[in-house]
This record gives C-alpha cells, sequence and structure tokens, in this order.
C-alpha cells in the first residue's frame, strides 16, 4: 500500500515547474504581432480612403 | 486546310521547340556548365568528407537540376516574348493547350537529358555508384523533370509577364515542388545506395501520381493564363 | 445556382440584415465586442484554466496558438474557394476577397507557427521539428509568400485576378500532398502533443479563445476586404467596369 502511495504521488511529477516566461514571450508576440497588423491595417484603409 | 488537332499541334510545336533549341546550343551549353558549376560548388560547400558526399549525391544532383530549371524555363518563354511569338501562336488559333504540352514537354526533355548528362559528372566528383539498375535511374530522372516542368511551365508563363520574374518563378515553383524534390532526391540515393526495404516504387509511385496531377491541373488552368 | 444565390442575397429579410451589418454603429460596436471577448478569453486562458498535469502553466501557449493555426486554415479555404469561384466567375469582389484572404492566412499563419514553437521549446526540447504537420506549414507559408509577391508584381488587375487565382488552386491542390510526402520523408514520428483526453475546464478555456481569434478573424478580414475593393476601383478606369466576363457591377 505504500509502494501504491509511492508511485501515485509521482504521478503529474513530470509537470515543467513555473514555464512562465515561455508564456509571456508568446502572448506578447501574439498580442504585439496583432496590433501590429490591426494597426497596418488601419493605416492602409485611411490611405485608400482618402483620395475620395 | 484542316487544322492540326491536339496531339497534332502538340507535336508540331514540340518539335518547333526542341529545333529553337537546338539553334542555340550555346544556351543550352550554358546551362550544362551552370549545372557542372553547381555540383562542383556542392562538393566545395559540403565536402571533403567523401563518404557524406557519396551519400546526399542524390540530393545534389536535384538541387542542380532544380537551379537550372529555373534557368530553362526563364529562357524557354523569353524566346516567346521576344517577338510576341506566343500572341502569334495563339492568333492562328492554336489550341492553348498545345502550346503548354509541347513546351512542357520540350522543357522535360531538356531537363533529363541534362540529368543523365550530369550522373557521370556525380559518379567523378561524388564517387558515386549506380548500385541499381540504369532503367530505374532513368525513369526517376524522366518523371522528376517532368514533375519540374509541368508547374514550371505553367508559372514560367506567368511569371515571364510579370515585374521581377526572375525571383518570381523560382519563388512560385519551389515549394510546389517540394514533394516531387523529396521523392526524386530520395529515390535517386537508393538507386546509388541500394535499396534493401524496397522504398523505391513508393518514391516512383509518389512521383508519377504528382505528375498525373500536375500535368492534368496544368492542361486545364494554362488556357486561362494565356488568353488575353 | 447562381441566380438563385442572388436573388437570396437580395431579399427582404437579407437585405434588412445586410443594411444593419453596414451601419457604422453596429460595425463599431462589434469591434468593441471583438476586444471585449478578446480580452475575456484571454484572461479565461491565462489565469482560469488549470495547468496542465505534465506541462504545467506552459500548456496555456495552446490557447492562442490552436486558434491562430486555425484561423490560417480557414483563411487558406477561403483564399482557395474564391479563387476556383473566380475562374468560373470573374467578380472584383472574388478576387478582393482572395486576396485579403491570404494575407490574413500568413499573418495568422507566421504568428501561430511562432507561438507553436515556442511551445515547442519547453516541451519538445526543440524549435522545430521536422514532422509533417510543421513542414508542411512552413511550406504553405513561403507558398502564399509568392502568392502575394506575385499579385505585387502583376500590374494589369485582370491578368492578375486571373493568374492570382491559377496560382491559387495549385498552392491548395499541393497541400496534401506536401503532406504525405513529408510524413513518408519523416522515418520517425515525432510526440506531438495533442490532447487526448481534455479537461473541461480547458475545453472551455480553448472555446472562448477560438471565439475570441475568430471575431478578430473577422474583423481583420472585413478591413483587409474593402481595402482591396478599393484598390480595385481605383485601378479600372471606369468605375462600374467589371472584368470582361461578367456584367456585374463594382459597387453593387
Amino acid at each position: 500500500m505504500n509502494a501504491l502511495r509511492i508511485v501515485l504521488a509521482a504521478v503529474g511529477e513530470g509537470r515543467i515547474q513555473g514555464g512562465w516566461e515561455y508564456v509571456k514571450a508568446a502572448y506578447a508576440i501574439c498580442w504585439t504581432g496583432l496590433s501590429l497588423y490591426a494597426v497596418s491595417l488601419w493605416v492602409r484603409s485611411r490611405r485608400s480612403e482618402a483620395p475620395k | 486546310m484542316r487544322l492540326p488537332g491536339l496531339v497534332g499541334s502538340t507535336w508540331v510545336l514540340f518539335r518547333k521547340d526542341l529545333l529553337v533549341e537546338w539553334r542555340s546550343r550555346s544556351r543550352v551549353n550554358a546551362l550544362v556548365f551552370f549545372s557542372l558549376a553547381t555540383l562542383l560548388l556542392f562538393s566545395f560547400a559540403l565536402g571533403p568528407d567523401t563518404a557524406l558526399l557519396r551519400r546526399n549525391a542524390g540530393g545534389y544532383l536535384w538541387l542542380a537540376l532544380l537551379l537550372a530549371s529555373v534557368l530553362a524555363l526563364g529562357e524557354s518563354f523569353r524566346v516567346e516574348r521576344e517577338n510576341a511569338a506566343l500572341e502569334g501562336l495563339r492568333l492562328i488559333p492554336v489550341d492553348a493547350r498545345a502550346i503548354f504540352l509541347s513546351k512542357g514537354l520540350a522543357n522535360a526533355v531538356l531537363l533529363t537529358a541534362l540529368g543523365v548528362l550530369l550522373v557521370p559528372v556525380l559518379v567523378a566528383l561524388f564517387d558515386v555508384r549506380v548500385v541499381l539498375s540504369w532503367g530505374r535511374l532513368l525513369t526517376l530522372v524522366g518523371l522528376g523533370c517532368l514533375a519540374i516542368a509541368a508547374p514550371g511551365t505553367l508559372y514560367g508563363a506567368i511569371a515571364s509577364h510579370a515585374r521581377a520574374r526572375d525571383v518570381l518563378l523560382p519563388l512560385l515553383l519551389f515549394p510546389i515542388l517540394i514533394p516531387a524534390l523529396v521523392a526524386a532526391a530520395k529515390g535517386t540515393t537508393l538507386v546509388f545506395e541500394g535499396d534493401p526495404m524496397d522504398q523505391l516504387p513508393s518514391w516512383i509511385s509518389l512521383l508519377g501520381s504528382f505528375d498525373l496531377l500536375y500535368w492534368g491541373l496544368g492542361v486545364v488552368l494554362f488556357p486561362r493564363v494565356v488568353e488575353e | 445556382m447562381a441566380a438563385m444565390l442572388q436573388r437570396l442575397w437580395n431579399s427582404g429579410p437579407v437585405r434588412a440584415v445586410r443594411a444593419f451589418a453596414a451601419h457604422p454603429l453596429v460595425q463599431r460596436s462589434f469591434v468593441v465586442l471583438t476586444l471585449a471577448v478578446f480580452a475575456y478569453a484571454a484572461w479565461v486562458g491565462l489565469t482560469q484554466a488549470p495547468p496542465d498535469r505534465e506541462m504545467g502553466d506552459v500548456q496555456r501557449i495552446m490557447y492562442a496558438h490552436v486558434p491562430m493555426v486555425q484561423m490560417m486554415l480557414l483563411a487558406g479555404t477561403i483564399t482557395f474557394v474564391c479563387s476556383v469561384l473566380y475562374l468560373f466567375r470573374a467578380s472584383w469582389k472574388t478576387d478582393a476577397l482572395a486576396e485579403a484572404s491570404a494575407e490574413l492566412a500568413l499573418v495568422f499563419g507566421a504568428i501561430g507557427t511562432t507561438l507553436g514553437s515556442i511551445w515547442g521549446r519547453p516541451t519538445w526540447g526543440v524549435y522545430w521539428a521536422w514532422d509533417p504537420r510543421l513542414t508542411t506549414v512552413a511550406i504553405l507559408l513561403v507558398a502564399l509568400a509568392g502568392y502575394l509577391a506575385l499579385r505585387r508584381f502583376v500590374d494589369d488587375p485582370e491578368r492578375r485576378a486571373v493568374w492570382a487565382a491559377v496560382t491559387g488552386i495549385v498552392i491548395a491542390v499541393d497541400v496534401p500532398i506536401i503532406y504525405f510526402s513529408v510524413k513518408w520523408w519523416k522515418s520517425l514520428h515525432q510526440v506531438q502533443s495533442s490532447p487526448r483526453t481534455v479537461d473541461p475546464q480547458m475545453v472551455h478555456a480553448l472555446r472562448w479563445n477560438i471565439t475570441a481569434f475568430f471575431l478578430v478573424f473577422i474583423v481583420f478580414l472585413v478591413v483587409r476586404y474593402r481595402i482591396a475593393l478599393a484598390a480595385r476601383v481605383r485601378e479600372v478606369t471606369v468605375p462600374d467596369a467589371a472584368p470582361s466576363r461578367t456584367t456585374q457591377a463594382v459597387a453593387s
């Protein structure tokens, strides 16, 4: 029974500790990328409406 | 005078293209020397480990053919543009599909000849040996060059009318050709190194299916590409 | 079939919906709604969803990576459908939509692949693996760049539309072939971290994020489509001239 408890305790211990830097980097890239693209769309939209 | 059908037109135009190539042998020669130079560059960039070069020779052959094909395809359509020859053909009227088939086949023949010519060079430079039969090697080279020629002719027609055509053609062509490149290179390596697990038939069938698909697609789409 | 769709498009209720959607206040509210949903979904994904049993908090990248790649696939499909449609029935609107969608596919795909790469570092140990899915997406992104380059380098609008349509079809047809050839090429399979039985809280977070990114995609698509259509209008000398194969007016 003790052996079983030890084995069960080990389940989930493959967990990567922390790793928030990766999450932050990923989300930062995602949001920055989308924002930059949104800005580029906005600028091009203004430019395409301008001559009218 | 009865106009020739599709096969007839294709044959006539095919002979025309080959004749044009033959008459301007200097261009063909330049192509050969370009491929030789490319193979030399590979051996300098990736040598001098002879074992490594021998193992990868199949890949080098197809890279050299791919690079040469861009030149060959570009030339093939420059000829047409120079005297508005393509428009003239269309006005006769020639079936656009015949133009695609003939040009594609002519390019394929040219590239196959180039490929066959390069094999002795590989034997010399990379210490390659043709372990499996020459027939299979020829099949591979032929099918691979057909694979390059079909989308190559389609995109060649498009790129020849666009700006930055020398950059546009390889940019459009190379991603599309990756499956054919993989199959041809892997198959050629097997021919050079031996095929203990009998993988060659699967690569050949992949190449064959690619050819069927792209020649079919080309016949359907090419008329739209060249119409006014 | 086309005539039936046309009748449906011009029918009373559909026209009412279209008028509603075209109202600037409605459109502005939609953008605000999109931002709100996006913020909520990010919050759910980053704080409310539980960490994975093996991957820990790194797994949260999935909530951004998966929707981005799904939107890339959606955009690619739209471009392919428009390419085929254009060859049957030439229309500047179809062409403009194909262009807009292709650009979005490239943007969403590039960002999505980068996120996947970052996710791969702590989980697989490498930034890149030559597995079939990843490799196919990489090739697809290069092909899309070629498609967009083609559009930039052809000046005649009609020819550009036809050639882009042809190129779009060739690319789309090639994708499954690339996938299978890479599968054969890779002798060993990398383990892909796809959730087997996914925790319901994770499903909840993922659903919200997919919705959020879909709304963002719609907003971007509409704006980009308008830019493309406006460019066509400017290029074609007679404002309501259409490509020679149809009698449709541009502004209808």
